[in-house]
């Protein structure tokens, strides 16, 4: 080993503050999370007091000894309806929300969305493969998660294959090949659905615009393994996106091995997103808006951002899931819709302030 | 001690480097000189690791071949590009402190040593009232230095700086080239370093290095290395060279015309045209 350098580090009296996670960005970001869940348990249709359906929820912790006024029905609607449900939305909200910045911070592109690699499009393949090939029936739909999730994989898995060229893989030549992938298997897809009757059209349309509506436990527990892992893997990435920001070469410089680390958080994103869309259908924008949010409100260093992506994402899609409900109600509107709808206002809002911000 | 032997470096099909050698003692200073396109920058850019090269790049023993593990490297050798990426909202803080990356756990946060080697560095380039600044605030030489004080803050032996005066002004300039310089003498630090100011080479550097087209021309201590007839060669400047204090100083001059040129003139004086074109001159010599 080489001899150190060893600055002398004493008699500066100067306090640096870098960019860390504080209870002042942690908190509210919580506090919203709550709202957005307690706003997702009281609304729906069976006409449950909210009050009730709080004193439910409370009865179940521990020594806190409150008593539930809701009869067995309603307990059976708080916890295997509305309960999985709500978790389900902040399980995708999370994880769609977490793998966009990821991305933003590996392709060092504002516009970066967990999509951007093939997985909507593959998933999409995947729903619609399903679908078609069992009719519509109720065994095809039991099917559609998997199939999706082996899409989404599958056409993540061909745009690495395809960006490889003689001088190795950028990140630009990444993006290419996701779009010429995502356009192959959406033509494809577009293919089996004129091929189909409506019935299957219907069934396919509505898994492509989003929604938390069928869920039931087993998809949350279907899922959870997964975006689990890849929030982890993510929250422990963080400081590698800072790292990231200074661009490959100056990045490897200071000691990251870019390849690997790029690696490892796309997988892990695209794992992530892969398993959301599976049960969520294609739900947009959460991926952008939630990071730049962020952004504005706690600064650019991933320390934070990824973290708060997860509370925040969650949370936005919980409350955009009770918007989709409510709404029109008794119909329901489509999730992906919503968030498209709330989305892309607030983006050319977020827009104008980065402006005034650089 | 750095020591690069018969480094070669091919890019896009083209040999830039052919079989570059030197060694720079521990606390040592070689300032690489070369016209544009000499191949100084992948000299630099192949003691940091960043390209494939053939030959060897030693750092006190350690030898960094190409496979050589980014942080341990990193520990060793700190490099200074010639055009860096400052991420604009940033803040110039958590910008030094990337030079950390080596040395704190690899997913880990900084430790409070971490952050002393920063604040020291901040202060001694003159950093410390930006220390909360985005980059994307600061003018070209205050990102200059705030890319500096990232190297210095990887606490490596070896320095490697690509230009690293361009943008500064002469007071700057002299402030890290001052800095560089008490820091090798205090630590031992060992100074790779490409500069076009030939003058800042001669006071600062103990040896020259001359490169030209991927081939060194001449090594040695600044007085050998710069004669007016070198420098006309290699850069087709016209220049004089004075005895400095510290080492020579060259000063760029308006070349002579050539006596020729008067002869059958007759009534028009020599226009512009008819300056010798450095080219020329190099072939005259
Ligand atoms: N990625 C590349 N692919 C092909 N050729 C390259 C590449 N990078 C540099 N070169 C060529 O290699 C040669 C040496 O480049 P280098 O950047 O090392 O020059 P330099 O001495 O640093 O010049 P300058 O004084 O302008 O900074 C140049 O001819 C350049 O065109
Ligand atoms: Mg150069």
């Amino acid at each position: 080993m080489p001899g150190r350098l060893a600055l002398p580090d004493e008699g500066t009296a100067l306090q640096l503050q870098p960019a860390r996670l504080r209870a002042r960005h942690v908190l509210p970001a919580v506090a919203f999370l709550l709202v957005a869940a307690t706003a997702s348990l009281v609304t729906g249709p069976a006409g449950l007091s909210p009050f009730g359906v709080v004193e439910e929820v409370v009865s179940k912790l521990p020594l806190l000894h409150v008593h539930s006024p809701l009869g067995p029905t309603g307990s059976v609607v708080v916890w295997q309806l509305r309960m999985p449900e709500m978790v389900l939305g902040l399980l995708v909200g999370a994880v769609l929300a977490v793998s966009g910045a990821s991305y933003q911070g590996v392709f060092l592109n504002p516009l970066a969305d967990p999509y951007l690699l093939g997985v909507a499009s593959g998933a999409g393949l995947g729903a619609t493969l399903a679908i078609v090939s069992g009719g519509g029936t109720g065994s095809a739909t039991s099917a559609v998660p998997a199939a999706a999730f082996g899409g989404a994989v599958v056409a993540v898995a061909a745009t690495f294959a395809l960006s490889r060229s003689r001088h190795g893989r950028s990140t630009a030549s990444l993006i290419l090949a996701g779009v010429a992938v995502a356009a192959f298997f959406t033509a494809v897809q577009t293919f089996l659905m004129q091929e189909h009757s409506s019935i299957e059209l219907q069934a396919i349309y509505t898994w492509l615009l989003g929604g938390l509506s069928t869920a039931g436990w087993s998809q949350v527990l279907l899922v959870l393994p997964y975006i689990a892992a890849s929030s982890a893997v993510l929250v422990c990435s963080r400081r590698l996106l800072d790292t990231m920001s200074v661009g490959d070469e100056e990045a490897m410089a200071l000691g990251l091995s870019v390849r690997h680390a790029r690696l490892v958080v796309i997988g892990a994103a695209t794992l992530g997103t892969a398993a959301a869309v599976s049960v969520s259908g294609l739900i947009g924008f959460v991926g952008i808006i939630v990071p730049h949010a962020i952004r504005l409100l706690a600064g650019p260093s991933y320390r934070r951002l990824v973290p708060l992506s997860l509370l925040y994402g969650g949370g936005f899609l919980v409350l955009a899931d009770v918007v989709a409900r409510t709404a029109l109600s008794p119909q329901e509107v489509p999730l992906g819709v919503v968030t498209a709808f709330l989305g892309a206002p607030f983006f050319l809002v977020v827009l104008r302030q980065s402006r005034k911000l650089t | 001690m750095l020591t690069v032997s018969r480094l070669c470096v091919d890019l896009g099909g083209r040999t830039v480097l052919h079989g570059v050698s030197a060694a720079v003692p521990t606390g040592g200073w070689l300032a690489v000189v070369g016209p544009n396109g000499a191949g100084k920058s992948t000299l630099l850019r192949a003691v940091a690791g960043l390209v494939e090269h053939r030959g060897s790049v030693e750092v006190g023993g350690l030898a960094l071949a190409p496979g050589t593990d980014r942080r341990r490297r990193a520990r060793a050798v700190a490099y200074v590009p010639q055009r860096s990426v400052l991420p604009p909202t940033m803040t110039v803080t958590d910008y030094v402190l990337l030079g950390r990356f080596a040395h704190h756990s690899y997913l880990g946060a900084e430790t409070s040593r971490d952050r002393r080697v920063t604040a020291a560095v901040v202060e001694r380039l003159g950093l410390a009232a930006l220390a909360g600044r985005p980059l994307g605030q600061l003018s070209g030489g205050e990102g200059q230095r705030a890319v500096l004080a990232r190297a210095l803050a990887q606490e490596a032996p070896v320095l490697v700086m690509d230009e690293p005066t361009t943008s500064l002004d002469m007071g700057h300039s002299q402030l890290v080239m001052e800095l560089t310089d008490e820091l090798r003498r205090e630590t031992g630090l060992t100074v790779l370093w490409t500069v076009h100011d030939l003058n800042l080479a001669a006071q600062y550097a103990d040896a020259v290095l001359l490169l030209h087209d991927g081939r060194v021309a001449t090594y040695g201590p600044a007085e050998q290395v710069l004669h007016p007839a070198t420098v006309s060669r290699y850069f087709g400047a016209t220049v004089e060279i004075v005895a400095g204090s510290h080492g020579p100083v060259v000063v760029p001059v308006r070349p002579l015309p050539r006596a020729a040129a008067y002869a059958g003139a007759g009534a028009a004086g020599p226009g512009p045209a008819e300056r010798p074109q450095p080219n020329e001159t190099r072939s005259s010599k």
